[in-house]
């Protein structure tokens, strides 16, 4: 997928996110973003390109929702320490594999910023 | 896809970690990787659009509109007032100070009301209270500061000698609390009926021709010396709000 396609699905998710899902759907903010970045993650197989655009996408919601720096970059960084953690001790390539790992690095995700958000 | 080893990936972690405690620790969050120029022009936007549908300025508009709707509401109270006054406060030879009434007291031990003018206004004790209209309300029993106690008409210990218009027949009008006012010394000759008004006499420490109130029960009884005249106070039929205080000091 093209570079500027998933920018422009990134904007979308943060848009959303903060209006329509919690609204129609009683979603918490920020819940689609980070399945957003998780998915970018897994898609990309965290490759350097998949953890560059990942850091600057985050690194931007951060600023949109004024969140401290590292708020959510450090939870997607540990997420991705989780995916490979996950890759070496499994073998994550049929779907069902990947879904679960994606629920992990989720989970992983989710965890991280509450902690990252009471220490900075 | 470019495979992304263990040993980027913790350089990356490391310099990323090593960002957020720059600017956490050494930078003290000047928020250095997110420029306030950007920051205020991210907030400036936002504000923006918030208030794009004119909400704010409404709210603000119809706020000011109640405060002058409020502020009219109060110059017209006042002028009505004054212009009700300005005939009553050329008929005594004393000062007068415009004065509003905040609290009333009815207790079994007294009547009470409380004016919003002190010493710092002029006032002082045994001053007498009346509306804009001539009707007694009653006199100034303590003067603290900035505020006063009214000893009401209707209280007791008030006293005022009073006589019937247009009739030459003269009592001490004593206030009885919910029964209203007592005339007293009215012998049985004197000529008085039920409906006659009652204005001060200026014999005593409070100015003549103030309304004091209406018969509005007379008990004859041949026996004894004098009748048993119940006065109906006229400042029950009267607003409260705003009062003259005439200062006879």
């Amino acid at each position: 997928m093209k570079t500027w396609l998933v920018a422009v699905l990134f904007l979308a998710v943060i848009f959303i996110d903060g209006i329509i899902f919690p609204a129609l759907f009683g979603f918490r903010e920020s819940f689609l973003t980070i399945i957003f970045f998780v998915v970018l993650l897994l898609y990309y197989e965290v490759s350097f390109r998949g953890l560059v655009l990942g850091t600057a996408f985050s690194g931007f919601a951060e600023f949109y929702w004024g969140l401290e720096f590292g708020t959510l970059i450090l939870p997607l960084l540990a997420s991705a320490g989780a995916f490979f953690l996950l890759n070496r001790f499994f073998n994550v390539r049929s779907g069902v594999f990947i879904i679960i790992s994606g629920v992990i690095m989720f989970i992983v995700f989710w965890e991280t910023s509450i902690l990252v958000a009471k220490i900075l | 896809m470019a495979k992304l080893s263990f040993k980027a990936f913790f350089i990356f972690l490391a310099i990323i970690v090593g960002a957020v405690f720059l600017n956490k620790y050494i930078a003290k969050e000047e928020l250095i990787f997110y420029p306030k120029s950007l920051i205020n022009l991210g907030s400036y936007l936002f504000t923006k659009s918030e208030n794009f549908s004119g909400n704010d300025k409404l709210k603000r508009n119809q706020e000011l509109v109640f405060s002058l709707q409020a502020k009219i509401d109060n110059l017209e109270n006042e002028n009505d007032f004054l212009r009700r006054t300005a005939r009553i406060s050329q008929r005594f030879n004393y000062p007068i100070v415009y004065a509003g009434i905040f609290n009333i007291n009815l207790t079994p031990n007294g009547y009470n009301v409380l004016l919003n003018k002190g010493v710092q206004d002029g006032i002082s004790e045994s001053d007498v209270v009346i509306t804009a209209e001539g009707v007694l309300v009653g006199k100034i029993q303590k003067v603290m500061e900035n505020f006063s106690r009214v000893l009401f008409i209707s209280d007791p210990q008030f006293k005022i000698t009073a006589k019937v218009i247009n009739s030459g027949t003269t009592g001490i009008v004593r206030g009885a609390l919910g029964e209203g006012l007592y005339l007293d010394f009215i012998v049985q000759e004197d000529e008085i009926k039920e409906e006659d008004m009652l204005i001060s006499t200026g014999s005593d420490l409070f100015p003549p021709a103030l309304v004091v109130g209406s018969v509005d029960y007379i008990e004859t009884n041949a026996t004894k010396m004098f009748k048993k005249v119940r006065i109906r106070p006229a400042i029950k039929d009267t607003q409260l709000s705003r009062v003259l205080v005439i200062k006879i000091k």
